[in-house]
């Protein structure tokens, strides 16, 4: 653990620099990466301000194990209040950015106040820069981090930049590094109100450990195991996230046509094995202490699209631009995967906003006129023709740059009904009706539509039976301890869940304590899990959320799926309350989804918290 | 052999082809040189990211050449060819002049700015940390 890690704070607007020390307490009740950066917010900001303000914080957190040599130790947290959601989104990004973070210093890096011109921040060994960036305005992600590593001449630098949806403020732009994202949550808005394109980070100061021969035991252990481990070794080694694609496809729980449908005829061409078969595979690569190297280069092999790499799509993109869009043609996903990244979109956002688009033209609501381009299922080039437009808001593309809530809103009630979001976040390609844990998950999840709160793994595994309400939530509650416990140590999921499981046990507990030197039990995690969501309810609450917001879109309570494997399914509202109420009663929160006094003092925070 | 390489002379090869970029050779290499932790920037192995993807990877390490330009640059004598055909670096010796990083040419050798001398491959004795933690075999000892 990056004991020597500092908290960064940078004013832009007053160009001025504050670090102080990480208080031993907070880690102790956080870890760090996902929890630190909660709890910062929590203590730092006040409720109610506008995403887009000055006064907005943006603050970054790798997680605790990031620089250590431990398989999947490399996720980094970005967390504000959201311009989708109006309540704080956290967002993880894999790649080598969060590891450079750690080793110059930086346990959290807070950003607050406007730039007076366009900027970009160097980060080196906790010394922060605050260096002009009007010639890389207007520029591709790419473009950017390439300009900033030639520009300080030294090819180890990590560089995260917004593109043109950023400096726009589409409310789901994001910010890319190399060829990772921090995707969802439109933080990338946040950081282009900011003034600011780009944070680039260099550490040479590395990060200290207590006893670094015994992370280097544990690190041949897990590899060692981890490679005995198929879906690691094999699976996830050949097809990356693709893999799922087909699963849930034979499942009948693949978003399709608008969440129209679950079970998409054409999806065999957009499947890894498919993509695989068509020659599309370039190879695998790596994040920073990776084993499985899963984040795979793809190509387009036609048309327009031959020739055109990406490293993706990953499954998310593959269902937002392929099943929800109708569209298989899996070259023009690459090419869109590609295209999102360089403009600093998030493709999930995007492809559900498209999708929402093309179901209102389906149904007479939109015309092809009002769109400016001919957006219909399937149309798979006037869908890179739409994400030019939304991010750089020109025609129509300023309205669906606002995302599905708000271009449903702004389009009326006919178009409202087809909105398919929770809290004004999109949805990833995780059924709510075909899985009712998955269901009550995105209903009470402080970001909404997110499958990085209650994961799909246990009720698409068959573990738990995906149509019955019966104990979700208690899943509920144990999947969302483990993955706000993973994002706090900064562990890649597609490393552990095949590896130490779906919940917390005594694997997650053995790496708690080789990263921090500290014996930690499976109980003991389990309560740093209970207090990082109290800590993200605090927030949510502060800005408005309760019970009446923790909601699902009608589609999933009205209709039931038409078609395939999971004919019939749907959320049934009343099942749904009953199991938000007992979910509530095992955090320990009231009946309106409010943390009493007693959940905040058994978990350490009424001191924190008024 | 002169001018040719020892046939029993150990060094680590490097197939680039199946580097997947994921530095564990940097950190695992770098314990060898903190005592408390690990800090890539001190590992005497670096990968290389090129290509608009950065997916072009490169493992670049020492190679133990035989007539080592670097041991030919140093105006101290501090690099030599070992016992076994490793070039080895006597610190004691070591002005810190940085001549044999400009001599190297394969980069292999670094100069980190928070260090006296240079940080170079030894071999790790015989039995290199950044060979074993290679998953899919980038580096090998030959």
């Amino acid at each position: 653990m990056s004991q020597q890690g500092r908290m960064v704070w940078v004013d832009l607007g007053e160009r001025k620099v504050d670090t102080e020390a990480v208080p031993a307490s907070w880690r102790d009740l956080v870890l760090g990466g996902n929890g630190l950066a909660a709890l910062a917010l929590l203590v730092r900001q006040k409720a109610g301000v506008d995403p887009l303000a000055p006064e907005s914080l943006l603050v970054f957190a790798p997680g605790a194990a990031c620089g250590l040599p431990i398989m999947g130790a490399c996720v980094a947290a970005a967390m504000a209040r959201s311009p989708l959601t109006g309540f704080y989104y956290d967002s993880y990004m894999a790649g080598h950015f969060g590891v450079e973070l750690m080793n110059a210093g930086c346990a959290l890096l807070g950003l607050q106040g406007k730039s007076a011109e366009p900027s970009y921040l160097f980060v080196h060994d906790g010394v922060v820069e605050i260096r002009k960036a009007d010639h890389l305005w207007g520029l591709g992600t790419f473009a950017t981090q390439q300009a900033i590593r030639h520009e300080l001449g030294d090819e180890k630098v990590q560089v995260a930049a917004i593109g043109p949806a950023g400096e726009k403020l589409v409310r789901f732009a994001c910010l890319v590094s190399a060829t990772r994202a921090w995707g969802r949550g439109g933080l990338g808005a946040v950081m282009g109100a900011k003034n600011l394109k780009a944070i680039a980070v260099r550490g040479t100061l590395g990060v200290r450990h207590p006893d670094p021969q015994r992370v280097l035991a544990y690190a041949r252990k897990l590899r060692r195991e981890m490679m005995e481990n198929k879906a690691i070794s094999s699976s996830i080694r050949t097809f990356g996230s693709a893999a799922s694609v087909a699963t849930i496809n034979r499942l009948g729980i693949l978003g399709a046509r608008n969440w129209q449908q679950e079970f998409y005829p054409g999806a065999d061409a957009i499947t890894g094995e498919g993509m695989l078969q068509a020659g599309m595979r370039v190879k695998g690569k790596a994040c920073a202490a990776c084993l499985a190297a899963s984040g795979i280069v793809w190509q387009g092999v036609e048309g327009p699209y031959r020739g055109i790499r990406s490293r993706g799509p990953e499954y998310e993109t593959l269902y937002a631009f392929g099943s929800l869009c109708g569209n298989n043609c899996a070259s023009s996903i690459v090419a869109a995967d590609r295209l999102a990244d360089d403009l600093g979109l998030d493709t999930i956002s995007a492809g559900a906003t498209l999708a929402l688009v093309m179901e209102c033209v389906e149904r007479g609501l939109l015309t092809e006129k009002e769109v400016g381009v001919d957006l219909r299922f399937g149309r798979h080039e006037s869908m890179l023709e739409a994400l030019k437009l939304i991010a750089f808001r020109q025609g129509f593309g300023d309205l669906m740059a606002e995302g599905v809530k708000r271009l449903a809103q702004r389009l009326g009630s006919g178009a409202e009904k087809l909105a398919v979001h929770v809290k004004g976040l999109e949805m990833p390609g995780h059924s709510a009706r075909g899985l009712k844990g998955m269901a009550l998950g995105y209903a009470v999840s402080p970001r909404g539509g997110s499958h990085q709160d209650t994961r799909p793994g246990p009720e698409r595994s068959g573990k738990f039976d995906r149509a019955s309400w019966q104990g979700k939530a208690a899943m509920v509650r144990a999947s969302q301890n483990m993955t706000a416990v993973g994002d706090s140590l900064g562990i890649c999921r597609r490393h552990w869940e095949p590896y130490a499981g779906d919940f917390l046990n005594e694997r997650y507990a053995e790496l708690a304590t080789v990263v921090t030197g500290r014996e930690y039990s499976v109980g003991d995690l389990e309560k740093v899990g209970d207090r990082v969501h109290t800590i993200e309810r605090l927030l949510y609450v502060r800005e408005g959320g309760d019970s009446r917001t923790d909601r699902l879109p009608g589609r999933f309570l009205e209709e039931p799926i038409p078609d395939g494997p999971s004919a019939g399914m749907v959320v049934e509202e009343q099942e749904l309350e009953e199991a938000k109420q007992e979910f509530y009663r095992l955090r320990g929160w009231d009946p309106s989804g409010v943390p009493r006094p007693e959940c905040l003092e058994f978990l350490g925070l009424s001191g924190i918290v008024e | 052999m002169a001018g040719g390489r020892l046939e029993e002379v150990p060094r680590i090869g490097v197939k680039a082809d199946r580097c997947t970029g994921c530095r564990l050779c940097e950190y695992v290499c770098s314990s060898r040189r903190v005592p408390d932790g690990f800090n890539p920037s001190l590992a005497a192995i670096v990968v290389k990211f090129e290509g608009e993807l950065e997916e072009e990877m490169t493992p670049v390490v020492c190679r133990q050449c035989e007539d080592a330009p670097c041991a030919g640059a140093c105006p101290a004598g501090a690099l030599s060819v070992g016992d076994q055909g490793v070039v080895v670096l006597d610190e004691q010796e070591c002005p810190g002049c940085g001549l044999c990083v400009q001599a190297c040419p394969y980069g292999a050798i670094r100069l980190p700015p928070s260090r006296p001398t240079p940080v170079k491959c030894d071999l790790c004795g015989g039995a290199p940390l950044c060979v074993e933690f290679c998953t899919y075999g980038a580096l090998a000892l030959e």
